[in-house]
C-alpha cells in the first residue's frame, strides 16, 4: 500500500465523520474498498474518538488563527 | 558551544511597541511567522524594520514536508524569496503532512519513519534546499492522535523516528519542548528518553509555550505562561544540544502585553544563564 493511499485514508478519517464511523464499524470492508491493509485500517480505528475530536478542535482553532493572522503551532 | 540567543515569536499587536523599544535588549532574536509575510499586504515592510534591529528567524505552518502528493512549488519559491528579503538566519516548518490530492487538512498530521516516508521527505527536502537559501529546520509537532506510539519504550522509539525523519529531509531541528512534554503526558512516555534518542546535535532552535489540559488531553494552546516543567525539560535539552542557537517563546491566544512577554523571555534567559549557555 502506498504512502499516498495511507495519508488519504488518515486525512479522510480526520475530517469525514461518516468515514470515521465506517472505519470503526466495518474495517475489513473499508480496507478492501480502498486497497489498504488490515493493519492500516486497524491503526486508524485504534485512534480514540476523544483524540479525533481533539484534532478537529485544534484544526478549527488553527483555521481561526490563520484568518486572524496568528498561528505558530 | 555557541552562546544561545533568546527571543519571541512576533505577533502583529506587538510590532509598533517593539520598534519603539529604546534598545534591542532584552531580546536577542525575533521569530517571524513567514506565512503572515506572504499573506498580509504591507507585512514585509514592517518585518524589514524589525530586521534592521534584530536578527530574524522564519517560521512557517503551511509547507507539509511529508506530503506524499508533493509540495506546492510556488509556495516554496515564495518562501525562498521572503526569507531572502528578510535575511532570516534559517527557515523552519513542521514535520507533518498537511494535504493529499483531495483533502487539505490545514493542520499537522503525523508521519512515521518507514522507508517510503523517508523517501518522500528526502525528495521534498531537496526541493526546499534548492529553492530556499536559508538553512532548513523541522519542528516536532504536537500530536493529539498519539500516532506511532509503540511499546515497550515509546519515548525512545519516537525520538529515533524524529531523528530519522529530519535526517532524511536534510534538515536541522526545532525542538518544541512544550509539544514534547504534552505528547509525553498524553501518551505516557518519557520525554527525556525522546531527547536522549533523537539526533540532538541537529537542534538549532528550541520553542517553548504554555498550554492547558482540555477534556483529558494536554493541548499546546499557546495561551498560558510557561510551566515550570517545560523549563525543567529545557534544562535537560540544553545539556544535549551543542549546536543550539536560539530559544524562543510562542503565544497565540489571549495575547499578553509585550512587557508580560518580556518577563517570560526573562525566565528563559535565567535558565540559559544557569546552564552556562549565555
Amino acid at each position: 500500500m502506498t504512502l499516498a493511499a495511507r495519508q488519504s485514508a488518515l486525512a479522510r478519517f480526520l475530517v469525514d465523520l461518516a468515514f470515521e464511523r465506517r472505519v470503526r464499524s466495518e474495517p475489513e470492508a473499508v480496507a478492501a474498498e480502498l486497497g489498504l491493509t488490515p493493519d492500516d485500517v486497524r491503526n486508524l480505528a485504534a485512534i480514540s474518538t476523544r483524540r479525533v475530536i481533539a484534532f478537529r478542535a485544534s484544526r478549527w482553532v488553527k483555521e481561526r488563527r490563520r484568518r486572524s493572522g496568528n498561528d505558530s503551532t | 558551544m555557541f552562546p544561545v540567543a533568546v527571543g519571541l515569536s512576533v505577533r502583529e499587536p506587538w510590532i509598533d511597541e517593539l520598534l519603539r523599544l529604546p534598545s534591542r535588549a532584552p531580546i536577542d532574536v525575533l521569530e517571524v511567522m513567514i506565512d503572515d509575510v506572504l499573506h498580509c499586504t504591507g507585512a514585509m515592510g514592517r518585518y524589514r524594520r524589525l530586521g534592521a534591529r534584530w536578527p530574524l528567524i522564519a517560521h512557517g505552518v503551511e509547507l507539509g514536508i511529508g506530503n506524499a502528493s508533493g509540495l506546492d512549488v510556488r509556495y516554496v519559491e515564495a518562501i525562498g524569496e521572503a526569507t531572502s528579503m528578510l535575511r532570516t538566519r534559517w527557515y523552519a516548518d513542521h514535520l507533518c503532512f498537511l494535504a493529499t490530492d483531495t483533502i487539505t487538512l490545514g493542520h499537522f498530521a503525523p508521519l512515521t519513519d518507514d522507508e517510503e516516508t523517508l523517501g518522500v521527505l528526502a525528495e521534498n527536502g531537496a526541493l526546499v534546499a534548492d529553492r530556499v537559501a536559508a538553512p532548513f529546520l523541522l519542528e516536532n509537532p504536537a500530536d493529539v492522535l498519539g500516532w506511532d506510539v509503540r511499546p515497550p519504550d515509546p519515548g525512545t522509539g519516537l525520538g529515533r523516528s524524529f531523528g530519522n525523519t529530519i535526517t532524511a529531509a536534510g534538515a536541522g531541528a526545532v525542538l518544541d519542548v512544550t509539544n514534547l512534554l504534552y505528547n509525553a503526558r498524553n501518551d505516557g512516555f518519557s520525554a527525556t528518553a525522546f531527547l536522549d534518542a533523537m539526533a540532538a546535535n541537529r537542534v538549532v532552535q528550541i520553542h517553548l509555550a504554555g498550554g492547558r489540559k482540555i477534556d483529558g488531553l494536554w493541548i499546546d494552546s499557546h495561551d498560558r505562561p510557561l510551566e515550570a516543567e517545560s523549563l525543567d525539560l529545557l534544562r535537560h535539552a540544553l545539556r544535549l544540544t551543542p549546536n543550539l542557537r536560539a530559544v524562543t517563546i510562542e503565544w497565540d491566544e489571549d495575547l499578553p502585553t509585550l512587557d508580560e512577554m518580556l518577563a517570560e523571555v526573562g525566565r528563559i534567559r535565567a535558565v540559559l544563564e544557569q546552564e552556562g549557555r549565555r
